[in-house]
């Protein structure tokens, strides 16, 4: 099957048409955009039927793990005693992204129209935002937002004379990353410390108040209604097989124009960086390595940059992942080690610390990479490192430790040489101070 | 094996058939193998954080914990295999990195969990070379001794606190590695179960402050027996070194007292060697001076002898005694001074031993976890029983059980119906007017929790009485599978005086007939036998006055010879607790200096007096006390006794239950000299002013 | 990245000491009450979640108390938000030291937030920082000695497409120079907050 190779989107084949904020991202705009068009159609479609086309559609979660949404959304039960609740997740603290937010100031109605059909489809009458606390004009811009529609009547009791009852209440955070982690998420909205939850049970089956709970990135919640109001042919037109789709890119870093840009899936890097994100700073050739999907990713060499695609299987399959499709770009200019040392201490400063694991290792790694980083250490300290973050992967309550691990891993794995030369140039100096004392 | 609620699964191949619902760290445990771990407790809820029992299992991507995963048909686990071990030994390193190598100075060591697994677990060295982590120590107020830095924030202490005492002052504060474990503003904990935390705690950072660098475990000697600052009678095990008490820890007894202790049982010890009485003392004038047993004695006999008729002799007793103690003090009250002026109900209560099941918990302790609905009527079980209590607790939060009580207002640190306080809510039960008349007669298992001390020692105690069991009979709170009909008592000796009939069993005079004919002038000769709740100045009057004790008491005030005894980790003695089941304490430590067992006093001094009382051997009087209540021959069984109808027919007062505990720490002779229960109570005090001030402004 | 920058990843934790996460804080036992007129604000947040649930709001209502109350949570703060919301008070103390944005110490007027992450370091955040340090003679973690300023050095503010950048109490300025944020920075220290978001 031939696919088709798309590098840029139409204006129509756009769900974020106003990403840029160009435009007025109020009601009015989003209506003359085409928002709300078909709305009460879809509210009239049995959500076994909305659920069957997301299956088909093979959207998958734009939060970082990828997972199917379709099959996701057919875990929740019926509703018997306990409501259904949709949540859903504006945490953005992965570093290096910044799309939900540029979805919230300036395309806001998207996500309101997509937790509307989200609802509809999960039995849910009530929604829950989790925007992080520093999104203030964000959250802001999306309560009028939902203001807006409950005055239009698109929320509310007995929306567009369908039956159909929803609720949106912003809820926001205060920051702590680990709150992006769903059921971090929950117990924060509940009111306690951040600190992720045990599975089983499932979200699913007990997740808000013990209620069968689904929880959705902005960005997922906001493609539903484009692709249920188009088609799955449409959404397949886009990317690869199994990873269909347009998708928001957050490109950042040592690039000339740095961007949130709405493109298909499975684009090119390198297209997506020069023809996006106005190419690296001092070009392409100045390229040293990329964070392919927000800072928990293991990064690429310049080199795999060169050919790899931007979509879940083939980051997957090259060691790495497509993340939250935050791209981060790193040039020769780059203090490389300086820079994954720091976000070492950014997993430091966030773990929840509830896992053993991970609340010593994280910080044992970073001083580990703030030490070696400057050459004070051994050689042999490099394996030792390592074998930390082996010891830590795979041992804790939720993926955060893996992620705090894996950009460590990444950077063991292609720039070794350069903690060696710095080794070697520390203890090149303090035999010469050494020799210089004795003289 | 086709049970449909038995799984069957294999453990490092070994065939294994349990339980579903088991988790396999207990599945482990039950087929012998070990699992390491700090978080898991199997009372307290499994948040599954330390990552310490992670285990292979056979299909699963990663090693998982075992605390947290259940049994499954035909499972396969691997405890030992090479993931399971790579990972509990990465863990145990991480667990140690920041933890000080400063096990020789440190209370726990040698009863440490960390300092066992890091040996059984760990590798002999470690690859961390960054600075380990400083934590400030908290203070936690008199009890408990924080060492902040040991800590490996395996939160056992925070959901003890929060989910067995019910009293959520612990926390977490703090992210990641700085998190810390401690109440956040300094302050004293406020719990009546704040010691278990020590027992908690897998590390030395939670540390009994008493305690504290006085011992090393393996130094000390110990003993199993029973604790009698309340009348549950917890099992504990005595520590002691050279004839000192050292230490208190709970012993683990499923019908009782699950595995805690009040902080009363464990702290109070050091009243052991406060304020002693350690020999026979005479009044000379003002003052008391030491003296031989051989010249109290003399002055003893003399003062009988003196006396005109039985009736000028009286006899009281207190509520700290064994069967062993009241058998031989109402022995030789009746028989070798012959007066049936002799009374251990010192409140005032008239109740007597017949009917066992109207003052005993007739369902057990455990028939709490049974029990859907509680009537508590003039009980505080939070001070008067504070393990009973978090029995009590464990129940509602499971969401099976509620709670209503008559009684004076009190927080029991779970959620409860209170009604007004006066006991003629009893009559409106009784008739079904007051809406707990609707829940007890829509229980499955109802109970009927009575306080002794609040309700058994009113004047109208006989008709409350016939009140409650009215409704006992009409909601089927006794019935052919159930007997809900409970009697809290608070002092560890009432209901062997009851089963032994220490209180006058002819014309003698009880409590309030002994105090009246004192006042009277017309006792010649008082035995005081141990502290009670009488101020010393009603006791005024007698010609001779003995005291009989192992405390300094103010007592001695108005005694004229005083003989000092054991305290109750003194002697091997049989102790009724409050379900009326018989147990054992073991003599830990010898009596003080002079000081002698209870019983042998009172046998020596019989012969000196008169004829000697039956019995030479402690077995001997153990022989005379079963024959006298055969209940004392089952050590260690429950036996609910027969329902029979007791009571008198007759109007309630329209009083108020007054509070049964007044000061908590200080409830006995023990703890009164006790210096770490005066610190509590003082504490206590400060905070019921704190309380009341802000009532008055909010 | 030079070695001076380097020297900037700093060792200790300078967040911590304001998150009052380091000591045991004793009470001052002052008692807070909340002004009538935030009365209705306090019902419509509450009224968000079901009833009985009313722990949710301890978040927001921890962020009205910190605006409410001279910018931080001093324990009697927190002890009003625990009863308003009927939850143990150190439930309230452990989420208030969770999270990034409380304070459990005094603070200045004014916050300033500089993002020292991964895609605003690759783009010279630590210039910006250390600029603004100078320009107001304190280091990051720490408040002017007239109160007005704290500086923070603070993980990934989710505006990475404009880095570097910073938050100044509510709001985001992004796309920053050293220059630039030497000039709005010398704003705030004269009070002159700017609330003109980023685009
Ligand atoms: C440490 C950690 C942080 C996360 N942060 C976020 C986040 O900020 N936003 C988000 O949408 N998902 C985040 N996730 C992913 C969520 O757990 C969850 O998978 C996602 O919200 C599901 O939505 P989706 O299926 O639409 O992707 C995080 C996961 C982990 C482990
Ligand atoms: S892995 Fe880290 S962040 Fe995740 S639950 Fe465990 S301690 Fe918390
Ligand atoms: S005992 Fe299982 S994780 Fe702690």
């Amino acid at each position: 099957m031939s696919v088709k190779q798309l590098h840029t989107l139409s204006v129509e084949d756009k769900i974020f048409k106003n990403l840029d904020g160009s435009d007025d991202w109020h009601i009015k705009g989003y209506e003359k955009r085409g928002g709300y068009k078909g709305l009460d159609k879809i509210l009239k479609t049995a959500p076994k039927d909305i659920i069957e086309q997301l299956k088909a559609s093979a959207l998958r979660g734009r939060g970082g793990a990828g997972f199917p949404t379709g099959m996701k959304w057919s875990f929740m039960p019926p509703v018997e005693e306990k409501p259904n609740y949709l949540v859903v997740n504006a945490d953005e603290s992965e570093p290096g992204t910044c799309k939900d937010r540029d979805i919230l100031l300036y395309d806001p109605h998207t996500l309101v129209e997509g937790i509307i059909i989200g609802c509809h489809s999960l039995g849910a009458k009530t929604c829950y935002v989790y925007v992080r606390g520093e999104y203030i004009d964000e959250a802001d811009h999306l309560q009028k937002a939902i203001d807006e529609a409950y005055e239009a009547g698109f929320l509310g009791k007995n929306i567009l004379k369908t039956k159909v009852d929803v609720d949106i209440h912003v809820h926001t955070g205060a920051g702590a990353y680990i709150c992006g982690e769903e059921t971090a998420l929950l117990e924060s909205l509940e009111g306690k410390k951040g600190q992720p939850r045990m599975k089983p049970p499932f979200p699913a089956g007990a997740g808000l108040y013990g209620c069968p709970t689904t929880i959705n990135n902005v960005e997922t919640v906001a493609q539903v209604p484009p692709i249920l109001k188009k088609g799955v042919k449409w959404w397949t037109q886009f990317g690869r097989p199994n990873n269909h789709g347009t998708k928001i890119f957050s490109i950042s870093g040592a690039v000339n124009k740095p961007c949130n840009v709405e493109a298909p899936m499975s684009i090119p890097l390198k297209t997506l960086i020069e023809e996006h994100a106005g190419g690296v700073i001092g070009g392409w050739d100045n390229l040293l390595a990329v964070i392919p999907g927000g800072s928990s990713t293991p990064m690429l060499s310049a080199i795999q940059a060169d050919t790899i695609l931007m979509d879940f299987d083939a980051l997957r399959e090259v060691g790495t992942g497509l993340g939250t499709a935050a791209v981060i770009v790193m040039n020769k200019e780059t203090d490389i080690l300086a820079v994954m040392t720091r976000i070492s201490r950014f997993y430091k400063h966030e773990s929840c610390g509830q896992c053993t694991p991970c609340r010593e290792g994280v910080g044992w790694v970073w001083r580990m990479m703030e030490r070696l980083s400057h050459g004070d250490g051994e050689i042999e300290e490099l394996d030792q490192l390592f074998k930390v973050t082996k010891k830590v992967e795979g041992h804790t309550i939720c993926a955060f430790a893996d992620g705090a691990m894996w950009p460590v891993q990444g950077v063991l794995k292609h720039f070794r040489p350069l903690f060696e030369a710095e080794i070697n140039k520390a203890k090149k100096k303090s035999k010469q101070n050494n020799t210089a004392k004795s003289a | 094996m086709s049970d449909d609620n038995q799984i069957t699964l294999t453990i490092n191949d070994q065939k294994v058939v349990v339980d579903k619902g088991t988790s396999i760290i207990e599945a482990a445990k039950q087929s012998g193998i070990e699992v390491p771990h700090f978080c898991y407790h199997k009372r307290l809820s499994t948040p599954a954080n330390c990552r310490m029992c992670l285990v292979e299992i056979k299909g699963a991507p990663k090693a998982m914990p075992s605390c947290y995963t259940m049994v499954g048909q035909d499972m396969e686990v691997y405890t030992n295999s090479e993931l399971a071990q790579n990972s509990q030994k990465g863990v145990m390193e991480l667990m140690l990195i920041n933890h000080p190598l400063d096990c020789p100075i440190c209370d726990q060591a040698g009863e440490c969990d960390l300092q066992d697994m890091a040996v059984s677990y760990g590798s002999d060295r470690t690859h961390f070379k960054e600075e380990k982590r400083a934590v400030p120590d908290k203070n936690l107020g008199p009890l408990i001794r924080t060492v902040m830095t040991r800590c490996i924030h395996c939160t056992r202490c925070i959901r003890f606190a929060t989910e067995v005492a019910g009293v959520p002052e612990m926390c977490a504060t703090g992210r990641g590695e700085n998190m810390q474990v401690g109440t956040y503003v300094e302050k004293a904990l406020e719990s009546e179960l704040s010691g278990n935390m020590i027992d908690l705690c897998p590390v030395g950072a939670l540390c009994s402050k008493p305690y504290a660098f006085t011992a090393r475990p393996w130094e000390l000697e110990h003993t199993d027996s029973v604790d009698v600052m309340d009348g549950i009678g917890s099992n504990i095990r005595i520590f002691h070194r050279g004839g000192k008490v050292m230490r208190i820890d709970p012993v683990e007894c499923e019908d009782i007292n699950e595995e805690w202790i009040s902080d009363t049982a464990r702290f109070s010890y050091d009243g052991l060697n406060r304020s002693r009485l350690t020999t026979p003392l005479r009044r000379k004038g003002k003052s008391l001076e030491a003296c031989g047993w051989p010249q109290a004695f003399d002055a003893i006999k003399k003062a009988a002898g003196k006396a005109s008729k039985p009736d000028a002799i009286a006899g009281l007793a207190g509520d700290m005694f064994s069967a062993e103690d009241l058998y031989s003090f109402n022995a030789f009250m009746k028989t070798t001074l012959k007066t049936d002026n002799v009374d251990a109900r010192t409140d005032g209560s008239t109740m007597t031993g017949k009917h066992r099941c109207k003052y005993v918990f007739n369902s057990g302790i455990k028939g709490i976890d049974k029990a859907d609905f509680i009537l508590i009527v003039g009980a505080n079980p939070r001070l008067e029983a504070p393990v009973l209590n978090a029995r009590i607790r464990k129940n509602v939060l499971s969401k099976r059980l509620q709670v209503a009580v008559v009684g004076a207002p009190c927080d029991l640190t779970y959620p409860t119906m209170h009604s007004e306080n006066t006991a003629i809510i009893l009559d409106q039960i009784a008739s079904g007017e007051h809406p707990f008349a609707k829940q007890l007669e829509d229980a499955k298992n109802p109970m009927i929790i009575v306080g002794a001390a609040a309700t058994l020692a009113r004047k109208d105690a006989p008709q409350i009485m016939y009140r409650l069991y009215t409704i006992a009979d009409q909601y089927r709170v006794v019935n052919k599978d159930w007997h809900g009909f409970n009697v809290l008592q608070q002092k560890p000796g009432r209901i062997a005086a009851l089963d032994l009939a220490v209180y006058p069993e002819e014309k003698g005079k009880d409590t309030a007939g002994i105090l009246k004919a004192l006042a009277d002038k017309k006792i010649e000769l008082l035995v005081l036998y141990g502290e009670s709740d009488i101020p010393p100045e009603s006791l005024k009057g007698a010609k001779t006055t003995i005291f009989i004790g192992s405390h300094l008491s103010p007592y001695a005030e108005v005694a004229d010879i005083i003989l000092p005894a054991a305290a109750y980790t003194e002697k091997t003695a049989l102790w009724m607790n409050t379900e009326g089941r018989a147990q054992e304490s073991k003599k830990a430590v010898a009596p003080p200096m002079q000081a002698k067992e209870d019983w042998k006093i009172f046998r020596a001094l019989s012969a000196e007096i008169a004829d000697p009382l039956p019995f030479d051997t402690q077995s001997q009087l153990r022989a005379l006390i079963v024959k006298r209540a055969p209940v004392f021959e089952n050590l260690n069984t429950f036996v609910p006794p027969k329902w029979e109808s007791f009571g008198l027919a007759g109007h309630i007062l329209d009083n108020a239950f007054e509070q049964p505990v007044r000061s908590f720490y200080k409830t006995n002779e023990i703890m009164r000299a006790s210096q770490v229960m005066t610190e509590c109570q003082d504490l206590a005090d400060a905070r019921a002013d704190v309380n009341a001030k802000q009532r008055k402004v909010g | 990245m030079t070695a001076q920058e380097n020297t900037l990843l700093k060792q200790s934790d300078e967040n911590l000491a304001l998150r009052g996460a380091r000591v045991q804080i004793v009470d001052d036992e002052k008692t807070y009450t909340w002004p009538k007129k935030l009365d209705k604000d306090i019902k419509g947040i509450i009224a968000k979640y079901p009833s009985g649930r009313q722990a949710s709001a301890v978040i927001s209502l921890l962020k009205l108390a910190q605006k409410t109350f001279d910018g931080w949570l001093p324990v009697g703060a927190m002890n009003l938000v625990a009863d308003t919301l009927d939850m143990p008070p150190v439930r309230v103390y452990e989420v208030a030291s969770f999270y990034d944005m409380f304070f459990t110490q005094p603070v200045g007027k004014h916050v300033v937030r500089v993002c020292t992450n991964v895609s605003c370091m690759v783009r010279g955040c630590y210039k910006v920082l250390s600029e603004i340090e100078d320009e107001l003679g304190v280091k990051a973690g720490e408040t002017t000695s007239d109160g007005m300023v704290t500086v923070q050095e603070f993980e990934c503010l989710g505006s990475c497409c404009e880095a570097p950048m910073m938050m100044i109490d509510d709001h985001y300025h992004g796309n920053l120079t050293p220059d630039k944020a030497r000039d709005i920075v010398k704003r705030v220290k004269e009070g002159d907050v700017p609330t003109e978001a980023s685009k």
